[in-house]
């Protein structure tokens, strides 16, 4: 069976605190998912005294600055336990994009639990 | 040193203009030179979520005084606003103005830039939302709000006899010239609960555990300190607020403008399911859609 994956997408600023590999691998372990997490620096970025600003109107998706986390599971359950955790520690993704590329039912277990959980 | 006394109140002479110009002579007492906008001697369009000023690259397309209220608000050094509060928060005046401020970049002219709040009002209890609006208008320009009071004015004109307030306000104008002058702004009025905008609205979020300031999105613990509620707030909370002119212009930078490949990639569902609602009720067919009043149908 194939696994079902979510996938997260955070820009600069987003996550509540820096995502570390000890704790991914912690959860990783803990509800037997993969976890890996890409970090994308955009080459628009210009960082001055007053501001970082990026140019990100008609850049390509994954050429803006960006972190992607993508979670693995071989069942919901475990993909919904860890995405939980995930997110309690880190907080969801912020636009309507931000669950983009992952599978079918990564994507409405990941909405599921963010709706559940992060929201407003 | 100029200072802008902004009216958004439709009643000439009323408390909101009163408090103002009363603000305004404290701020003059300590060598400021005053000027006063009323927000409703101009026309103002909604904001129509085009999306083309993408957040101050180009000024609004809107014809209308949107892009000159800006130039006039952008030519001082700080600012002190005056609003009725009429149904627990800020008229519409304000909120029009607030939309269309999407279309200011980072920084603004008014970045750094001293702002006081005059709000004032009917009836005690009907205020809960009075500073939400100003508050994340003056934030969105950057400005660091110094001091923020609420009056109460049941009637129009009771401002003027209530020597207390005028005070009050007179006092908050010469905090604020004095901000212009020393470059302290820091708030001097009384500590809300959150630490950013200094307001006492706290919203639960649906985990049922984690609280967060409704209007600056920073969450926080909620604790009860000597039998008083509180919220801790880490530095690195505040941090992923959004009330500040450099948050408001990141939010736009990763949340709406990277947002156009999206919504292509969606352009021919949208197109397709569209038509169905567009159909539905057709305004050709009198009767079916509730038309406005206009003078042809009178």
């Amino acid at each position: 069976m194939d696994d079902i994956t979510s996938r997260l997408i955070y820009y600069p600023g987003d996550n509540l605190i820096d995502f570390k590999q000890a704790d991914l691998d912690k959860i990783s372990r803990k509800y037997d998912v993969k976890i890996s997490f890409k970090e994308t620096i955009g080459r628009n970025r210009v960082t001055s005294a007053h501001t970082t600003y990026e140019q990100t109107w008609d850049i390509p998706y994954d050429q803006v600055s960006q972190t992607v986390v993508s979670i693995s599971a071989r069942d919901k359950e475990s993909l919904r336990k860890s995405l939980r955790e995930f997110i309690t520690r880190y907080r969801s993704p912020v636009p309507i994009w931000g669950t983009m590329g992952s599978s079918k039912e990564g994507q409405e277990v990941a909405l599921q639990v963010i709706e559940e959980d992060d929201g407003w | 040193m100029k200072i802008l006394g902004v009216v958004a109140s439709h009643r000439y002479q009323g408390n909101s203009e009163v408090l103002v110009k009363e603000a305004l002579m404290g701020a003059e007492e300590v060598g400021a030179k005053a000027e006063i906008l009323r927000m409703t001697n101009y026309y103002l369009e909604p904001c129509t979520g085009c999306g083309r000023c993408q957040s101050g690259r180009i000024p609004c397309h809107i014809k209308d005084d949107f892009n000159h209220l800006l130039e006039r608000w952008f030519s001082v050094d700080a600012i002190i606003l005056g609003f009725p509060c009429y149904f627990l928060a800020a008229p519409g005046t304000l909120k029009l103005f607030l939309d269309r401020a999407v279309a200011v970049g980072h920084p603004s002219p008014l970045n750094g830039k001293p702002a006081a709040v005059i709000v004032p009002f009917g009836n005690r209890g009907f205020t809960a939302y009075a500073f939400v609006q100003p508050n994340i208008l003056l934030h969105k320009f950057g400005m660091n709000i110094i001091d923020q009071a609420l009056i109460q004015s049941g009637a129009p004109g009771d401002a003027l006899i209530n020597d207390k307030a005028l005070e009050r306000v007179h006092n908050i104008g010469k905090a604020v010239g004095m901000a212009m002058k020393t470059g302290d702004t820091t708030f001097k009025g009384e500590k809300g609960l959150c630490p950013v905008c200094h307001d006492r609205l706290i919203h639960v979020l649906k985990d049922m555990k984690t609280v967060e300031c409704g209007t600056c999105g920073i969450r926080g613990k909620l604790r009860l300190v000597g039998g008083k509620i509180d919220v801790l707030f880490t530095e690195e909370d505040i941090h992923h607020g959004r009330q500040s002119s450099e948050q408001w212009f990141r939010h736009h930078m990763y949340h709406v403008e990277p947002g156009k490949e999206y919504f292509h990639s969606t352009k021919e569902l949208r197109k397709e399911r569209r038509g169905k609602y567009s159909s539905y009720l057709p305004r050709e067919e009198k009767g079916m859609v509730v038309e406005p009043v206009s003078k042809e149908n009178k």
